[in-house]
């Protein structure tokens, strides 16, 4: 149940798993060394107009993938599995898109520390 | 989330709770909790007692609380009654060592007295009872009163340059009050460190009756002595699970290991506070030993100390008249607007830097009251050695709570209501102090993020606050801060860690159960803070 995980770590598992939809391997180096931080400016940026958790989602995944996206069925379906479980509850969707709203940086802070530590 | 479960359990026995204490006293009538720790407590009492010169009242104090910890609550007929002191003649009496030269027998009166509302001439219940530091509520905001058993340095705090300048007075006053809280010490009682250990009174049961349990506890367990130029002074604690020492001192800087503090005197017994946004004036508060340290000692102790700084056409008494707002000049300063009478020639790089103002960039020479000369020659002597530099300021308690294993011992303190006094601020102070320090070790990561103090039976949970008054970035020359409620956790180049967002930051860590370590180095990434420490 959606309402059984905690709003930083559902907002948390939303961003890790468009994350993981971007072959990062083949951004270069440098643009990669500071992939967090430029990607926490973008979120700040996005989430700011964004209406719903669709749209932020839409945008920033726009945003870091450009026009084109070649993904595996397992990644696509990771993100749609999280995207469901928040979605399921529409009071839990809106939380989590006002979190990623207040707290953009801190949003970035949590799936990088996620995915540091391989969950 | 069975990992997460454990991290917790593990969590609750680490060294988050770093500094360890006991609650001071509850207020008298409801029982609410005032926020201080015992032994910063009866030091309080003992540095406003210095001003009796005597040796028993200030040791008395030292020791008056000394069975607080083992936790004795018995219902009364007002609600319960924390019992903290035996009436059995001896009992403090045979504790005094005769190293430690007292007439014992008085020590033992004043300690039995001390809220015997008969005995008006007992040392600690005239500091405790009085609207002095012990008891004081309205710590921020002092309006024109200062309180009973405290002395005050007025600074006015009107512009950038003034803040520079009150930090470092600041820092200079507090190394004068340890010398002169140490050496007032010295003459009195012949040491000039008070040493408090806590430690695990390893009762079965608790109990309710003070002298029952002082027969029941290991004599090991209390403790008076002197060793050297420090006395020791063991305060047992009901259901401690770790030793620890604060001790408080001559000591140059505040120190820490893993469980022990080390406060200098003027660190635990003074405060800056603002009088409020409108007169923009802070009070440099500090606890009234019968000693005095003027602005005019503190600003030529600094100005001593001052090296490489241009020479300045104002003599050290106009810098403390204008520090505190009384200098009276012809003309007004181009910084701050208080009273100026001399023209002081400006750096080049404040012209060519890209945020300069108008007034700067005209004129090379313009009418500077005394105080912004000196910070603005500072500032050009810091803008080369890129510091940043931070004023501790008390920490915000954001929860309190029972601890689980008083839970049948104490029915009265429920939820997060507690008293602030003056006492209590200092040490809030020090928790941020710690906090920073730590920071500034890159030390235990949990703490950091989700910083506790235990006062037992309870345990706060607090949000460390600065005021910085010199920050810089590669883009800006310099951001003063000269707002007079702008506490900050840590400035950052991306955004600042304010209150809010520091609790946001704990909570994440709280839900995550993602490592410490991790989250703090990926905020330090992204958020990019300002202040590294050094």
């Amino acid at each position: 149940m959606a309402s059984d995980t905690s709003v930083e770590t559902l907002a948390a598992q939303l961003l890790q798993a468009v994350d993981g939809l971007i072959d990062w391997g083949a951004i270069p180096e440098d643009v990669r060394k500071k992939k967090y931080s430029i990607v926490s400016k973008r979120v700040a940026g996005i989430a700011k107009s964004a209406k719903s958790l669709n749209e932020f989602l839409e945008r920033f995944l726009k945003e870091l993938a450009g026009d084109a996206l070649f993904v595996s069925r397992d990644k696509a379906k990771q993100l749609k599995d999280i995207l469901d479980q928040v979605k399921a509850d529409r009071k839990r969707e809106e939380e989590v898109l006002q979190y990623i709203k207040r707290h953009p940086y801190l949003s970035v802070v949590a799936y990088a520390a996620r995915i540091e530590e391989g969950r | 989330m069975g990992q997460g479960t454990m991290r917790v359990s593990e969590r609750a026995m680490s060294k988050e709770y770093f500094p360890i204490g006991v609650l001071a006293r509850t207020e008298q009538q409801s029982k609410i909790p005032f926020l201080d720790d015992l032994s910063h407590h009866m030091v309080v009492v003992a540095a406003a007692n210095l001003a009796t010169g005597s040796p028993e009242a200030v040791l008395a104090s030292l020791m008056h609380d000394m069975f607080k910890g083992l936790m004795v609550w018995r219902a009364g007929v007002r609600g319960s009654n924390w019992l903290h002191f035996s009436t059995k003649p001896g009992i403090y009496e045979k504790l005094i060592p005769p190293s430690i030269r007292v007439n014992a027998k008085q020590v033992e009166s004043f300690i039995q007295k001390h809220h015997d509302s008969r005995d008006i001439a007992n040392p600690i219940r005239s500091v405790e009872s009085i609207q002095g530091p012990v008891t004081s509520l309205e710590s921020k905001i002092i309006l024109d009163q200062v309180p009973s058993k405290t002395k005050a340095l007025v600074v006015k705090l009107s512009g950038r340059y003034r803040w520079l300048l009150a930090f470092y007075i600041n820092q200079v006053l507090k190394q004068q009050l340890t010398d002169h809280y140490g050496n007032t010490l010295r003459e009195i009682l012949a040491v000039q460190n008070v040493v408090y250990h806590y430690v695990p009174a390893n009762l079965e049961r608790g109990y309710s009756d003070i002298d029952d349990c002082l027969e029941a506890l290991n004599p090991k367990a209390l403790q008076v002595y002197r060793d050297g130029d420090s006395l020791h002074i063991t305060l047992p604690v009901l259901r401690l699970s770790r030793p620890m020492t604060i001790s408080y001192g001559k000591f140059n800087a505040l120190e820490q290991t893993q469980d022990s503090l080390r406060v200098p005197f003027g660190e635990a017994l003074s405060l800056m506070a603002f009088d409020g946004a409108t007169s923009g004036k802070a009070k440099l508060l500090y606890v009234d030993a019968g000693f005095t340290i003027t602005l005019d000692q503190s600003v030529q102790t600094f100005l001593n100390k001052l090296k490489g700084l241009p020479h300045i056409a104002y003599s050290a008494s106009d810098i403390a008249r204008s520090l505190e707002g009384t200098f009276r000049g012809s003309y007004r300063c181009s910084f701050c607007g208080e009273g100026a009478d001399s023209k002081h020639r400006l750096s080049k790089t404040s012209k060519t830097s890209r945020f300069t103002s108008i007034q700067v960039l005209l004129d090379s020479r313009l009418y500077v009251c005394p105080t912004c000369a000196v910070g603005y020659e500072l500032e050009e002597q810091l803008r080369r050695k890129q510091d940043h530099f931070r004023i501790p300021m008390p920490a915000l308690v954001s929860k309190i709570r029972l601890r689980p294993e008083y839970d049948e011992l104490i029915n009265f303190i429920r939820g997060d209501n507690y008293l602030m006094s003056l006492a209590g601020e200092m040490w809030l102070q020090i928790l941020s102090e710690v906090w920073y320090q730590r920071y500034q070790q890159r030390d235990d990561a949990s703490y950091l993020l989700d910083p506790k103090a235990l006062m037992l039976p309870v345990e706060v949970e607090f949000i460390p606050q600065a005021i910085y008054p010199l920050l810089h970035t590669q883009q800006k020359k310099f951001a003063l801060e000269s707002s007079l409620a702008s506490s900050l956790v840590l400035p950052a180049s991306v955004k600042d860690i304010d209150a809010d967002e520091f609790q946001s930051i704990r909570r994440a860590y709280q839900h995550l159960g993602v490592s410490a370590d991790s989250l703090l180095k990926r905020i330090k990434q992204i958020y990019e803070p300002l202040y590294k420490g050094g």
